[in-house]
């Protein structure tokens, strides 16, 4: 579903992605981990064309996306969830919803369908539909940020973080709801997560990036048994020494 | 660490080693323009070039208080008409010295912004804006109506100023007198924007509660600022009467207040540069529109050249917005093109030792903070619902929850930033609920923020050097005169570095705070919190988006800040590393604390597990096999302690 090949990507003058190679068959999840300034975020700016790769190719559904603007890309049929969430705080639940399916505007009939496809997923959201997106708890934004992205009937999915700043039981909720995606509707999901372990258990694949390249790649079952990944980012280790 | 990559760098306040020697040339440079103008230019273009360098001290003014403060003054002309006024009714009607006379009217305008600022600069918004073009009405029609100002024909006679016998009439010898004038006025306003109080201040302009939170006393030094701000119109208003020897209401005009305003913005708010620039570029502009205006519009008569600074100042806004030295700025970043690369993490070493322990600190064990029954309710909702607690000194206090719980909001009630409905803060037996965020750091408590508050207009350096704010001293007067802050200054930069290298990001020092990744971010907020050198700190999330080496390494800190004798506040979600790390844990759930003990009583704890874990409670769960499983995993750590 998304391929990539030989990516480059970097801000003005600071190259930041070197030679990164990446694919995602349909109902897969390939997590992406590393340290901060590991290239992650910039890899999926690129992908979903926010910024501009400098080389390689990206290939969406068959059909070459490399250079095209955020927006065309979108319809081309990838979202993306970005760090923070990003949810129109003053706009009701309903309103950002709605909002998500922008780019599908011309197919109006199915909206209401996929908003209750949104809703089936996150059953909290039901009940806050005329609430502004701002009064939700952290876990709740979330849910709307992903639902808005599925608004628009995506093939392939980005999430930056999801899990950021919720507590245990919500990121067991949201990845739930990430495996329910791939398997029943066979989205291509990218995940870039710091919290490892649970990346780890809905993962069908994990990147590991350092310093803007791919470092190591396997199944997470593989990868889990390498020491340096153990200890870098699975490892608890935070006894007193 | 040796192999740091070279830090990219954008200039940014806070400055560069660049700039260090950049800044004495531009002033040498500025002082010879000085000298050879009048010597090179006709003489109706020096005429120009005094009115410039006139309302160029007014507009310098202007630019620290909007480019510093933050703050629009509609009515810096009301302060220059002041200024004028004053001087010219002390030398004509009172034979006062000149130079008595002008510290008198100057000191007049700077009281006069004192009585205006001090109930309006509690105010945010456009309040200043509007008062300030209120009082430029007031002042016209004052002088308008009084007699003793000589009514609409204002007050004469003002003689050209003598020195040594020396009159100083022509346009050459007026700009002479004025130059060194100009350049201690721009190396004075230079001195404040680099100094301890203008970094304060831009760091205010980017958060403000952050600012507090560090022990900016945020509306006494705004209020300063407007005041300096007042006191540069006032000395413009004293140069403008002696040069043409009447002052009459239309000093006070609101046209005139504009220009002051177009210099600034159209030279750049980011420099005191800025405003000199601007003063020449609009009088020069000014004098090529009244004479060009009346040939493209046959007819147009008295002041045509307002049509074009409208234009000009539109113009501006839309396509320069940070106007000539804006310009100039990135101009100069173009030309230089630092090396690829990313800033590498500087790795710290195995070392356990105490850290920032310092002498007269409570002794561990005692009580530090606090909290009895406090209570927010917004609107209808109640946010936390009578909760109480106490920290000591030398512990780590872990506050856990579900989103939305009220951890957020406790913190924001202690750190002053809310004020609690009901209950009471105490911190060392004083009482500070209520009070400012500043009153908070002063008491050496300080905090870092959920939604990440940083300075994003400077670097990582100049982040932390914010951070020691209330560990310096230099006021705005101290500042102003660089030498004796110059010691102090030194000192911030070694004790900025000493932080930035215990927080890994020794080597991103130079790098602009804005272009971090997330997570070092976070770690440039506790960088910042640990310059104040505080005896308490509260850390929200501070493990949110960081990876697993990086939060050992957070833990490793935490623990020598512990030892130093530190008390340290954490709200977190990774419960692992919550009840590895911490003393004591409390937990909250809806607003209320439902367990409070060791990691060891809390890890079994039935309510906890249900509240927090979801592992009683399944309604919300949607996919059964694989939810269950994560919370499984989830409370198998919570009961071991030890990962998977």
């Amino acid at each position: 579903m998304l391929t990539v090949t030989g990516l480059g990507a970097g801000y003005d003058k600071l190259r930041v992605l070197h030679d990164v190679d990446l694919n995602v068959p349909d109902g897969h999840l390939v997590a992406v981990i590393g340290a901060n300034g590991a290239g992650k975020t910039t890899l999926l700016r690129a992908l979903s064309g926010l910024i501009r790769p400098t080389e390689g190719r990206i290939v969406l559904d068959g059909r070459d996306v490399t250079g095209l603007p955020a927006e065309r890309i979108a319809a081309a049929g990838l979202a993306h969830v970005p760090e923070n969430r990003l949810v129109f705080p003053s706009l009701t639940v309903a309103d950002n919803l709605a909002l998500g399916a922008w780019t599908r505007r011309r197919a109006h009939s199915r909206t209401a369908e996929r908003r209750e496809r949104v809703l089936d997923l996150f059953p909290r959201l039901a009940a806050r539909l005329d609430q502004p997106a701002g009064t939700l708890s952290g876990g709740e934004q979330q849910m709307l940020a992903i639902g808005r992205g599925l608004m628009a009937e995506p093939k392939v999915l980005v999430l930056d973080e999801p899990s950021l700043g919720l507590a245990p039981r919500l990121v067991g909720e949201i990845f739930g709801a990430l495996a329910r995606l791939k398997s029943e509707r066979g989205l291509a999901i990218v995940l870039v997560e710091q919290n490892a372990r649970a990346a780890f258990r809905v993962a069908d694949e994990v990147v590991v990036m350092d310093r803007g390249q791919v470092a190591a790649t396997g199944t997470p079952q593989v990868l889990a048994r390498d020491d340096r990944v153990q200890s870098a980012y699975l490892g608890g280790g935070y006894a007193a020494t | 660490m040796a192999d740091t990559t070279n830090p990219p760098t954008r200039p940014a306040r806070g400055g560069t080693a660049g700039r260090r020697f950049a800044e004495p040339a531009g002033f040498a440079v500025f002082a010879l323009l000085l000298v050879v103008f009048p010597l090179l230019a006709p003489e109706t273009v020096v005429n120009v070039g005094v009115y410039a360098l006139i309302y160029g001290i007014a507009a310098i003014g202007l630019t620290l208080l909007m480019g510093l403060a933050g703050q629009v003054s509609l009515g810096q002309a009301a302060f220059f008409a002041v200024g004028a006024y004053g001087q010219a009714l002390l030398v004509t009607r009172y034979q006062v010295p000149m130079v008595v006379a002008a510290l008198v009217a100057v000191g007049l305008a700077m009281l006069v912004a004192l009585l205006v600022g001090v109930p309006l600069l509690r105010l945010r918004g456009h309040y200043l804006a509007l008062a300030t073009l209120g009082l430029g009405i007031i002042v016209t029609v004052v002088a308008t109506e009084s007699d003793y100002l000589g009514a609409t024909s204002g007050l004469y006679g003002i003689g050209k100023p003598e020195f040594g016998g020396r009159r100083y009439d022509s346009p050459a010898e007026y700009f002479w007198l004025l130059s060194p004038v100009v350049f201690l006025a721009l190396l004075v306003a230079r001195n404040i924007v680099a100094g301890r109080v203008g970094r304060a201040l831009g760091a205010v302009n980017d958060s403000e509660v952050a600012a507090e939170c560090l022990g900016v006393n945020t509306y006494r030094l705004r209020l300063q600022v407007f005041v300096v701000s007042a006191g540069y119109a006032g000395l413009a208003g004293v140069a403008f009467v002696h040069w043409i020897g009447v002052v009459n209401p239309n000093a006070a005009n609101f046209p005139l207040s504009v220009e002051f305003l177009l210099m600034s913005v159209l030279g750049g708010l980011g420099s005191v540069w800025g405003a000199i620039v601007g003063a020449f570029a609009v009088e020069l502009l000014d004098e090529g529109l009244r004479s060009l205006i009346p040939t493209l519009l046959p007819g147009a008569v008295g002041e045509v050249q307002l049509i074009g600074f409208g234009v000009v100042l539109t113009a501006v806004i839309l396509f320069v917005p940070g106007g000539i030295h804006g310009m100039w700025r990135s101009m100069l970043a173009r030309l230089r093109r630092p090396a690829p690369g990313i800033g590498r993490r500087v790795v710290s070493d195995e070392d356990d030792s105490p850290l920032l322990a310092r002498p007269g600190r409570p002794a561990p064990g005692t009580p530090l903070l606090e909290v009895r029954d406090l209570v927010r309710r917004f609107g209808g909702v109640t946010a936390v619902g009578g909760v109480s607690f106490e920290v000591r000194a030398g512990e780590i206090f872990a506050l856990i929850g579900p989103n939305g719980a009220g951890k957020t909001t406790c913190f924001n009630m202690i750190s002053g930033v809310l004020a609690p409905s009901e209950g009471s803060v105490w911190l060392r037996g004083e009482r500070i609920d209520g009070r400012k965020p500043h009153v908070f750091a002063r008491a050496r408590a300080t905090r870092t923020f959920q939604n990440l508050q940083i300075f994003r207009s400077t670097t990582v350096r100049g982040n932390v050097a914010v951070g020691r704010h209330l560990r310096s001293r230099a006021g705005l007067l101290r500042g102003a005169l660089v030498l004796p802050a110059r010691r102090e200054e030194r000192q911030i930069h070694q004790s900025v570095e000493e932080t930035l290298a215990l927080v890994g990001l020794a080597g991103d020092a130079d790098r602009p705070a804005a272009d971090l990744p997330f997570g070092r971010q976070r770690l440039l907020e506790i960088a910042r919190a640990l310059a104040l050198e505080p005896d308490l700190l509260l850390l929200d999330e501070p493990m949110a988006g960081l990876s697993g080496g990086e939060r050992r390494e957070l833990a490793r800190l935490l623990r020598r800040l512990r030892a130093g004798g530190m008390a340290v506040v954490l709200v977190e979600h990774d419960v692992e590393a919550v009840l590895a790390l911490a003393d004591r844990v409390a937990v909250l759930d809806d607003g209320r604390l439902i367990a409070l003990g060791t990691p060891e009583e809390i890890r079994h704890d039935p309510a906890v597990l249900a509240a927090y874990l979801g592992v009683d409670d399944d309604e919300a769960l949607t996919d059964e096999a694989l939810t269950d499983e994560v919370t499984r995993a989830a409370a198998r750590e919570l009961a071991n302690g030890d990962g998977a």
